[in-house]
């Protein structure tokens, strides 16, 4: 048996230290807490919520805790685990070998992908490190209009960028697996090429000096097989996604520290924003599909947990490099876009619960995959709870109280309050939610770090901000992921739709994602208000953050307010003050006009482009490969599609009949020259005038 | 009828099919002159004041006869290629045996003694 990492010891006792500080004062409150209810409700309902209340106990202390750690860390300024320990001084690599750069597309704003990857490329040609990566934009996308968007974008940027044979472009015809799917498929293609793949989300940026430092950090240690950054959130504009870049920024790094903390080898990947050995990742780390169908079956969707610990299990050590700075991404831009983020999470992390047990994965990442299902079961668990709060405040009006029990007895069975103790537990909930956040507040300001959150005064008022924001959010998120739970365990499924990033929210749609929302808050108010008026202001930040969620939602993801904010020096964030020379960058190409067209056809309209504009046509018949000959029902399908959209335009055709135009040559020649030939209102669909 | 749009004369000459052909060729991947050219050919051909179908006709029979290739290609005169040269590689699926929940508890306690036992370097 080969002898443990000196890491792995040093990760079982803070392992072991950290489930102490979880359940001993979890099992405390929970007496405390039991010993409050009153006995007129009987036992059951007592137990009840006795129970859901230790769990959440338990459940917040792993923040809690986490963030002490981070803080200890931050403070002692020595952490002999660090990934990055021991580096060399600059960024010089190896001649010997390349990394990817891997950017899995589907369906995005092709505009703000192209850019991101042109800020990371230039990023790199400052340094002179260009030579030492390759690009590839790996496409799966559906949408025939953003596929030619796609590749529109790819000649541009090779061609401005002199990157012709650095940056690569790939469509698949199959989207199976998915992301995951997406990247498996890179690696059976050209992953042999390759030592390293630091793969990016489609929104995400990341400086040269950081990619050089994680390949470093690879380079330095053999064991290592998965290093991930924590990104920064960037280019918020709505209230919402101030508040939380604002939060990522103030906490995020205790939090990340944290992590490392407990963690260390036995890490998790987040999906994007790491690097990858990809030997040992083609080898190990890819993923069967779950035997039974979705939701708990099928394509495992939440890939990026899963690969963390596949890779440990292979023997390989999954790090958070917490130090790493300039690595960073995008928020969603509203409620509503966070919650069908949220829909997919839930149901990924849920699936998690069918290979908790698989042979040979490790303690920690079993440990893990809970955490990660608690992410959301804590969520149906805190809406239990409150219900049983609730039936046991009713009860408390309804039930007549029993003073003098039925046996013999010296002494009436008086009720009992110890104001004290809940004045304690109350205080010692509120110290593990909020204590964190005030930790971060002095950590920054003993740093002299609070000029880059706008100075102490606005740090300060921001984090009251933000906390009430995060109050008033927290009931409605619990109630969307309570109903994703229970919708996933029931068998609906989600789609993969592509992310909104940056849409604000219409009242017409808040009012459809929200109105059963506001519907049980108000009801569920209204019935505690009348029954138990001591319990309802209790209960009110809840039932007031679900009855208002319509305008909450609206007015969370306004532009106008989150710019509002900033006037007031409200969420500002270090890339607001100095932002980092990527971030500048990337909002000056994002500025810079499209060279003009002499076409007037959109560049929404991919598909209208390509069969239209010579260029673009020339470029998608280059870039398609179908060597194969139609059969015969084949080509009488796609003739009767070229007569349609001869006859009707462009819009007369759905998005499969684009693709099938989109995907045969000789298909998309015919319509091309034909549609050139037209005359009068037919030319006029097509935008020739 | 009242309408936004110039009064056209009837007797004046049909320049569309000139519009049209210039429009395509300013649309291609090729040099200015060489687009003016081809325009040029194709309404000779087609006839100065020819319909815009006719003209762009010629115009694609004309890109056939001279090979004109449809598809783009690099500095060295190779079709542009979006991908490097494949490389394949055989990427199986992991074996995810699922440990039953009784027998991965029944399990535990031996393996937890089994690793201490190791890290205090008995063999056994």
């Amino acid at each position: 048996m080969t002898p443990p990492l000196p890491w792995t010891v040093a990760g079982n006792k803070r392992r072991i230290v950290l489930l102490l500080l979880i359940i001993i004062p979890s099992f405390f409150s929970a007496s405390v807490m039991y010993a409050l209810l009153p006995n007129t409700t009987g036992l059951a309902l007592k137990g009840i919520v006795t129970l859901l209340f230790m769990l959440l106990f338990s459940w917040i202390s792993v923040g809690f805790w986490s963030s002490l750690a981070g803080l200890y860390i931050m403070l002692r300024h020595v952490d002999k685990y660090r990934a990055t320990a021991g580096l060399p001084e600059g960024h010089d690599l190896p001649d010997t070998f390349k990394t990817a750069l891997l950017f899995p597309v589907y369906n995005e704003d092709t505009r703000m992908v192209a850019e991101g990857i042109r800020t990371v490329f230039s990023s790199l040609r400052r340094l002179g490190l260009e030579q030492h990566f390759d690009i590839f934009i790996l496409s799966d996308s559906t949408d025939p209009d953003a596929w030619v968007r796609e590749e529109e974008a790819w000649y541009a940027l090779t061609q401005e960028e002199n990157a012709y044979g650095k940056i690569f472009y790939r469509r698949r015809k199959s989207n199976l697996k998915r992301k995951s799917g997406n990247i498996a498929d890179f690696c059976r293609r050209w992953g042999a090429n390759y030592r390293y793949m630091i793969v990016f989300d489609a929104d995400s940026v990341m400086s040269g000096e950081t990619l050089a430092r994680m390949v470093q950090a690879m380079e330095h240690k053999p064991d290592i097989g998965i290093l991930q950054t924590p990104p920064k959130a960037f280019g918020s504009r709505s209230l919402i996604s101030r508040a939380q870049q604002f939060a990522n920024h103030l906490y995020g790094p205790i939090f990340a520290a944290g992590l490392h903390y407990w963690q260390l080898g036995d890490a998790q990947y987040w999906g994007h924003n790491a690097i990858l050995r990809v030997e040992p990742f083609m080898q190990f780390c890819q993923l069967p599909s779950l035997p039974g169908r979705a939701p708990l079956g099928g394509d495992i969707m939440s890939h990026d947990f899963v690969e963390s610990a596949l890779m440990r299990r292979a023997g390989f050590g999954v790090w958070l490099a917490y130090d790493l700075d300039g690595s960073f991404e995008q928020t969603p831009p509203s409620l509503i876009d966070e919650l069908i983020r949220d829909r997919r999470w839930c149901q990924g992390n849920l699936q998690h619960s069918r290979i908790i047990f698989t042979r040979g994965f490790f303690p920690t990442h079993r440990a893990l995959f809970i955490n990660g299902i608690m992410s959301y079961g804590s969520a149906l668990l805190w809406f239990f709870f409150l219900v049983a709060s609730s039936a046991q405040a009713m009860a408390e009006i309804f039930v007549v109280p029993s003073y003098f029990p039925s046996g013999p007895s010296l002494f009436p069975d008086w009720p009992q309050y110890f104001p004290k103790w809940a004045l304690t537990l109350l205080g010692g909930t509120g110290a593990l939610l909020f204590l964190p956040k005030i930790l971060a507040l002095s950590l920054m300001g003993w740093k002299g770090e609070a000029k880059n959150f706008g100075g102490f005064g606005a740090m300060s008022a921001s984090v009251v901000a933000e906390v009430v924001i995060s109050t008033f959010l927290a009931p409605v998120r619990m109630v969307f992921h309570s109903f994703f739970v229970v919708t996933t365990l029931m068998g609906s499924r989600s789609g993969w739709n592509a992310q909104n990033r940056s849409r604000e929210t219409s009242w017409w749609d808040a009012i459809r994602f929200h109105w059963w929302g506001t519907l049980l808050g108000f009801f569920w108010g209204g019935l505690m208000y009348f029954a138990n008026p001591g319990f309802f202001l209790w209960l009110s930040p809840i039932v007031t953050g679900l009855a208002v969620s319509i305008p909450l939602s609206v007015l969370s993801s306004r532009v106008s307010l989150g710019n509002g904010a900033r006037l007031l020096k409200l969420f500002i964030t270090p890339p607001d003050i100095t932002p980092p020379t990527e971030l500048k960058e990337l909002k000056r190409t994002l500025r810079k006009p499209l060279p003009p067209c002499p076409f007037l056809i959109p560049r929404e309209k991919g598909f209208t482009r390509a069969v239209v504009i010579p260029r673009v046509f020339s470029l998608h018949m280059t870039l398609i490969s179908n060597s194969r000959v139609n059969s015969v029902q084949k080509t009488c399908r796609l003739d009767s599609l070229v007569t349609k959209a001869l006859g009707h335009g462009p819009e007369a055709l759905n998005a499969a009949e684009k693709i099938a135009i989109l995907s045969d040559r000789q298909c998309l020649k015919t319509l091309h020259t034909k549609v050139w030939q037209l005359e009068g209102s037919s030319a006029r669909k097509w935008g020739i005038v | 009828m009242a309408s936004n749009t110039p009064e056209i004369h009837p007797l004046a000459p049909d320049f569309s099919g000139r519009d049209r052909v210039l429009l395509y060729t300013r649309g291609m991947n090729i040099s200015p002159s060489r687009g003016i050219a081809l325009a040029l050919r194709s309404m000779r051909r087609a006839g100065e004041y020819a319909p815009p179908c006719k003209v762009m006709e010629e115009l694609f029979h004309i890109l056939e006869e001279s090979d004109t290739p449809i598809t783009m290609t690099d500095t060295a005169g190779n079709p542009l290629a979006a991908t490097p040269p494949l490389n394949r590689r055989v990427v199986l699926a992991e074996d995810m045996v699922q440990h039953s929940l009784t027998r991965a508890l029944k399990n535990c306690v031996p393996a937890m003694i089994r690793r201490l036992r190791a890290k205090q370097g008995d063999p056994s």
